[in-house]
């Protein structure tokens, strides 16, 4: 059984101590109280971890034969961080050599935004266990909130180093590396991670997020290819909305490639099109066919594949991505021009006014 | 209840047999403790055991709370009562609370709610700490078929217990002299479970003495369901708390 408790320091029976001992909050009274406790449980065969501050004395108790750090995990899992240090503290104490606990203690310290303290306790674990190397990854990431990049940098590389095979660690030195704006070195490792977890959605993202960086055309498909996944995998990943955006920044890239003397001319024959379509049907039907097109917009339209075919209740025909993007475009010009609809065919559309006004 | 084993249907069965009434169960995800058994009055037709779903050993909330049941429905309806609050514990606490130590302005204006706190908590421990004790030794006696759901029951109580020692409003705290309840179950549970862990945290607060003196109470009463309200006054004279509750013959109506 696993036992936890406090005691306010002055509700301690004094006359449980040594006289020398007696003085609340004294170094010697500390050391009288842990001692006092770790001996009442052992003679019942327990063991204790005891933490004095300041207002009060903390007490966990678990089996002889449990072992300290599985007592206190559940409470690392539970988020009660600042409640674990103290006992991590304690088991520091009187385990000095173990960098398990000294790796648990950096996490938490790390967590709880003390980063100084996380790398002191996680260097300490790398010199005892230099093969830690998730006490690397610790470090690393907490040079990264300090926004110390190289000192990140170093400690990712050490833990690919001990430990090249742990998805995680290649992910963390991707991911750095992206961050560093150095995208191209930042895949290989991106692909190490996605291979050792393939089912990841940090590391699909990661991967996608640095090969899209780096901006060769077939990287480029691969990375959208990536960002759906994270959709269509991972729905619930808050990675999601990030992926839809990026899918839309390399759509929009790929439509900018495709113009000619800074026009697209397939764009500015949709829109004389469309403003022909709307002088015929008028402005209600106009209205109605630009939210049917804006309706389904919202499930996405593949504005980069002529070959995919959508149809509008309101409209007869096959339409193009591109080809509803174009309609809608002309549409929202007459009904509220500064709406941004992720796309800028401004200068395409000035081309078919003039070609519509002039047929 | 289909779940439960047939030694607490049993005991269930008991109470229903001594009362004359059957016993209904109702699930109450909202309740403070593990679970309570509203006696049928009022009209009522039959008494309800609410249970916390998914908190630990229902066998053991089922038969300890029919086991206070038993005791009390085995007496004449001329020898049972209710326990009622006089409203002068509230006082008393706050004397407790406040004596032999200086307060800041805050702590002074907070004393009195948490005195009513200490008062209501008091009064709940008394009535159900000493008789509830007999249920745990009856049962851990004459069942041990459930020894194992007492064991983990005991333990969950002990471990909500604990809380108490570090209870503070402020500088208020819930005085010493009644942390001798939990304290006398602490040592009770150590005696039925033949630990010793349970009474540590009370020694290490000075109060297990207390709790040693109310064993001693319980310990020179005897043990039939007909002595249980002696038991409680003569915990309460230990404790000082014989003014802040009154006896009222029990009605079934009233």
């Amino acid at each position: 059984m696993i036992s936890e408790f406090k005691i306010p320091l002055h509700r301690f029976d004094l006359n449980l101590l040594p006289a020398d001992a007696r003085q609340i909050g004294s170094e010697p009274f500390k050391m009288a109280v842990t001692m006092h406790f770790a001996a009442e449980y052992a003679a019942s065969g327990q063991s204790a971890i005891v933490t004095v501050d300041d207002k009060e004395i903390g007490v966990m108790t678990f089996p002889r034969n449990a072992d300290a750090l599985d007592m206190i995990m559940p409470m690392l899992k539970e988020g009660k961080l600042s409640e674990a240090v103290p006992y991590l503290e304690a088991l520091n104490k009187s385990e000095p050599g173990n960098a398990a606990v000294l790796y648990n203690l950096g996490l938490c310290y790390s967590e709880l935004g003390q980063y100084d303290e996380a790398i002191i306790r996680l260097k300490r674990a790398v010199q005892l266990d230099p093969g830690h190397a998730h006490a690397w990854v610790g470090i690393g990431n907490a040079y990264h909130r300090m926004r110390k990049p190289e000192q990140a940098l170093e400690a990712f590389g050490q833990a690919v180093r001990v430990n090249p095979k742990d998805g995680h660690t290649q992910r963390n030195m991707g991911g750095m590396l992206v961050a560093m704006k150095r995208p191209a070195e930042g895949v290989p490792h991106l692909r190490q991670a996605l291979a050792l977890l393939p089912d990841d959605p940090h590391s699909i993202y990661g991967l996608a997020l640095a090969l899209s960086d780096v901006g060769k055309d077939e990287d480029e498909a691969e990375a959208d290819a990536l960002f759906q996944r994270v959709i269509t995998e991972h729905p619930t990943s808050p990675m999601v909305e990030q992926a839809e955006k990026a899918r839309t920044r390399l759509a929009h890239k790929r439509l900018a490639e495709g113009a000619v003397g800074g026009l697209r001319l397939d764009v500015v024959a949709y829109l004389t099109d469309a403003l022909k379509t709307f002088d015929k049907v008028g402005p209600a039907k106009m209205r109605t066919i630009a939210v049917e097109v804006a309706m389904l917009g919202q499930s996405g339209l593949d504005i980069n594949d002529p070959a995919q075919k959508y149809h509008l209740k309101n409209l007869p025909g096959d339409f193009s991505g591109l080809h509803l993007l174009s309609i809608m475009y002309a549409a929202f010009q007459k009904i509220d021009p500064s709406a941004d609809l992720g796309a800028d065919f401004s200068a395409e559309y000035a081309v078919a006014i003039k070609a519509a006004a002039g047929r | 209840m289909k779940n439960l084993r047939p030694e607490t249907l049993g005991i269930v069965q008991r109470v229903e047999a001594l009362s004359g009434c059957p016993v209904e169960f109702k699930p109450d995800s909202s309740l403070s403790v593990q679970a309570t058994l509203q006696k049928a009055r009022h009209g009522a037709a039959a008494h309800v055991l609410r249970y916390k779903p998914g908190s630990g050993p229902l066998d053991y909330w089922v038969a300890y709370q029919c086991g206070l049941a038993m005791r009390f429905y085995a007496l004449p309806p001329d020898r049972r009562f209710d326990f009622l609050d006089t409203g002068e514990g509230t006082d008393q606490a706050l004397t407790l609370l406040t004596g032999g130590q200086s307060l800041d302005d805050s702590d002074l204006e907070r004393a009195p709610m948490f005195a009513r706190q200490i008062e209501q908590w008091a009064l709940m421990s008394l009535l159900s700490y000493p008789v509830g004790m007999r249920v745990d030794q009856w049962l851990h006696a004459e069942y041990p078929a459930l020894r194992a759901m007492q064991r983990d029951g005991l333990e969950f109580v002990q471990q909500e217990n604990l809380r108490l020692l570090s209870l503070a409003m402020g500088r208020l705290t819930v005085p010493v002299p009644l942390l001798g309840m939990p304290a006398a179950y602490a040592l009770l549970a150590d005696d039925l479970l033949a630990t010793g862990i349970h009474a540590i945290p009370y020694r290490a607060a000075g109060v297990v003495g207390m709790g040693e003196t109310l064993r001693q109470v319980s310990a020179a009463t005897p043990t039939g369901p007909e002595h249980d309200r002696a038991l409680i006054d003569a915990w309460a004279q230990a404790l000082g708390l014989s003014s802040w509750f009154q006896w009222r013959p029990y009605s079934i109506l009233s």
